[in-house]
């Protein structure tokens, strides 16, 4: 039986000789995982989506980047992580365009302790850097082992695991500094 | 096959009116393999072009390996600034890091045993003029250069334009001082580190900021 990277590959390959029909099988092989994979970057269902359609118009324009002796998934998760972090810079401007206008938030009123909580995490995931958050959101979100993770960021599951535990030391040190 | 209608419909109609056939781009190593006359031209056209270094006839086998091994340490440079711009081919940090070590380190050694063999001194009172033509001449020569491979490496895609760009940089101004040092008779290190190995640092410098400027500009976004 073909493993799914050799469908992929074949895929592709057809894809990039002008196939039509080999992209929208690519589509419907590929972007559950993609929509996973953004999901746990992007904590959103509905901005994933959007991020899907992009990742795949960017994947067309860039598709004779792409070596059919390489595997696919690293590539087009190279890919995806690129839409997601232009995505993000940019509507990390638009908030700070939004907030020079805006006037300061009232103060939490009493009996919101729960979304003081959400914040509390969301503060202390943003302290880490992109690599830790990718990290911790394929895990502990997506639910892969390590191996899994080792395929999606080009790493060994040694490796993985050892960053993976440097986050999670990471994590810790900063809620016991915020505390 | 999935069924046609999982696909959005922008998606399907963006892709299938600009759908053609895209022959995958050549290994990266081929692709430098392309840019090797760029090399070439630079090592044997400046000295031809400027004059050679009066020792050269004497030391040639010594002078000329040198800057061969220096095109060759330049090449594989490039080889992986080309590697870099592929999406998920990426260089890691550990690898940036060391390939740039190796490309000092071997330059720095070739220097060091240029000078040994050969130690030569700027004339007294002229340190200003051959810093400055030592320094700006190969930045001059090299940007045409980097021009052309910044094309090349366009047309993958990469990620990280600036890192890309650093590296290409790198890789054409050790090409291009692989022939200026044939041209310049001064081997004094202190000359040699300061003016020449400043144009290949302008030239990566150049490179990274002109991928930096590529990711700001709608072509990457």
């Amino acid at each position: 039986m073909e493993s799914a990277d050799q469908n992929l590959r074949q895929l592709m390959a057809a894809y990039q000789a002008g196939d039509f029909d080999a992209f929208e099988s690519l589509y419907g092989s590929f972007a559950p995982a993609l929509t996973r994979y953004l999901t746990s970057l992007a904590g959103e269902r509905d901005l994933a989506a959007d991020l899907v359609q992009e990742t795949f118009l960017r994947i067309h324009r860039a598709r004779r980047s792409y070596d059919p002796r390489h595997p696919f998934e690293p590539w087009a998760f190279a890919i995806a992580r690129h839409v997601y972090l232009m995505d993000r810079r940019a509507r990390a401007r638009r908030a700070r365009r939004e907030a020079s206008t805006v006037p300061d938030a009232a103060p939490i009123a009493s009996g919101h302790e729960n979304n003081f909580g959400k914040r509390f995490v969301h503060q202390l995931m943003a302290g880490l850097s992109q690599e830790r958050r990718d990290l911790l959101g394929l895990r502990f979100v997506l639910g892969l082992d390590f191996h899994e993770i080792g395929e999606r960021l080009g790493l060994r599951p040694g490796t993985a695991r050892v960053r993976l535990s440097r986050a999670l030391a990471e994590l810790r040190g900063q809620a016991e500094g915020k505390q | 096959m999935m069924p046609g209608s999982a696909i959005p419909s922008r998606l399907r109609e963006q892709v299938r009116i600009s759908m053609s056939p895209a022959r995958p781009l050549a290994a990266s190593w081929m692709r430098a393999l392309a840019l090797a006359p760029l090399g070439v031209l630079a090592l044997v056209g400046i000295p031809a072009y400027f004059g050679h270094r009066p020792d050269l006839p004497a030391d040639a086998a010594v002078l000329a390996g040198l800057s061969a091994v220096q095109l060759l340490i330049g090449w594989c440079v490039l080889a992986a600034a080309l590697r870099e711009a592929v999406p998920g081919q990426s260089l890691s940090k550990q690898a940036l890091a060391a390939l740039s070590a190796l490309a000092c380190g071997a330059y720095a050694a070739i220097v060091f045993f240029t000078a040994n063999a050969s130690l030569t001194h700027v004339p007294a009172g002229r340190e200003s003029l051959y810093l400055r033509v030592c320094l700006g001449t190969p930045v001059v020569l090299g940007l045409p250069l980097l021009a052309l491979t910044a094309v090349v490496l366009c047309r993958a895609f990469p990620l990280r334009p600036a890192i890309a760009g650093g590296l290409a940089g790198l890789g054409i101004g050790l090409f291009v001082d692989s022939g200026w040092r044939l041209f310049c008779e001064v081997t004094d290190p202190a000359h040699v580190l300061m003016a020449h190995g400043g144009s290949v640092l302008a030239l990566a410098i150049a490179g990274a900021f002109s991928g930096w400027l590529w990711s700001r500009s709608s072509s990457w976004t």
